[in-house]
């Protein structure tokens, strides 16, 4: 058996596999955020590799007292949250280890007081900045256009409270953006949705619509009630201590000026 | 008499809610559908939180705006149903 550590989000998962060359295929994919340190992880994956034929399911994610059951096309995963732990059937191919990883952050971050949310994220002077959006919305663009910030990713951050502060964390789920993402994080300035018709180049946005544009854009999966309250209340605070903005990033010429002038 | 005024409605207990400068915010978790009830009628949320009729919603509505009875059980009658189909509310047992 052989084992990895990963840290994202600041939860490290150790994870195991009987295939030695998959799980150094993964690592490799997931070089940034390889942690030498796997003597504390916060969860432990168990991948077994036997047949998983099935295709056409949806994701999904069923709760039975403190275990929770996450099905996708070719995994399938048990995941104790008392024990901090998770078998999962998968096959042992890497698009599908990808899908699986983002859907299992989905679960994991709830308890962690945080979630996943489809979005480029920047860094600049020790500052986070959030450019929230659906498919198409800019958040590639967003990306590229970004001199002199570091990129969090262009497609998956991931956003936790930790001592009543807001942070913003890279991940290495990432969509169009070639290159290389960091392991990152930094306290959270400003959140701006990304609105290609927006004929100003900025505009303020009121709470109510902040939450529930914000609340459109959370990867989220589990139909259980209180992981939902608990990702509404998050998504509720975060709209009230962080400022939010709608933006058209095609009429901000240079961002790092806009954002440091903004701020 | 229409058979749902007979009845009693009460909120949905599976789902997440969270109250925002005077409006409902709700989540229903089994289709990812985010609802909001405006502050006019979160009176009836706050309600709904027991067991009501569609006549004790009028009642209410019309003691708290003051406004005729009649005039509510129009609106109140279209805002439960609303409410009844996207399951923000289900029959009280």
């Amino acid at each position: 058996m052989s084992y990895k550590t990963l840290n994202i989000g600041g939860i490290s998962l150790t994870i195991s596999s009987p295939d030695k060359e998959f799980l150094d295929k993964i690592f490799y994919q997931y070089s940034n955020f390889y942690a030498l340190d796997s003597r504390d992880p916060i969860f432990k994956l168990n991948l077994m590799h036997d047949s998983w034929p099935r295709v056409g399911d949806d994701i999904s994610i069923r709760k039975k007292a403190s275990h929770y059951l996450i099905k996708g096309e070719k995994f399938k995963c048990r995941l104790d949250s008392n024990n901090k732990k998770a078998d999962v059937d998968i096959i042992n191919e890497q698009t599908h280890f990808n899908t699986f990883l983002r859907v299992l952050y989905t679960q994991v971050l709830v308890a962690h007081k945080g979630f996943l949310v489809h979005a480029a994220g920047l860094l600049r002077k020790n500052s986070a900045y959030l450019f929230t959006g659906p498919s198409e919305a800019g958040k590639t663009t967003t990306a590229n256009r970004a001199c002199g910030f570091e990129v969090l990713s262009d497609e998956l951050v991931i956003v936790r409270e930790i001592n009543n502060i807001f942070f913003l964390y890279s991940t290495p789920f990432s969509g169009e953006y070639s290159k290389e993402v960091q392991n990152l994080s930094a306290p959270l300035k400003n959140v701006f949705f990304l609105n290609k018709n927006l004929k100003s180049g900025f505009k303020a946005k009121d709470r109510l619509k902040s939450l529930t544009d914000l609340l459109s854009n959370v990867f989220f999966f589990d139909q259980d009630r209180d992981s939902s309250q608990t990702i509404l209340q998050l998504c509720n605070k975060l709209t009230t201590d962080v400022n939010s903005h709608d933006i058209n990033i095609l009429k901000c010429k240079d961002l790092g000026r806009f954002v440091d002038e903004f701020s | 008499m229409n058979s749902l005024e007979s009845k009693k409605i009460i909120r949905n207990p599976k789902l997440a809610w969270q109250e925002v400068e005077d409006n409902i915010v709700v989540v229903t978790p089994w289709n990812k559908q985010i609802h909001i009830i405006h502050g006019s009628s979160a009176c009836i949320w706050d309600a709904l939180k027991d067991p009501r009729s569609e006549s004790d919603l009028v009642s209410l509505v019309a003691d708290e705006f003051e406004v005729e009875e009649k005039e509510a059980r129009e609106d109140i009658k279209k805002f439960v149903k609303d409410l009844l189909i996207k399951e923000i509310v289900q029959l009280a047992k």
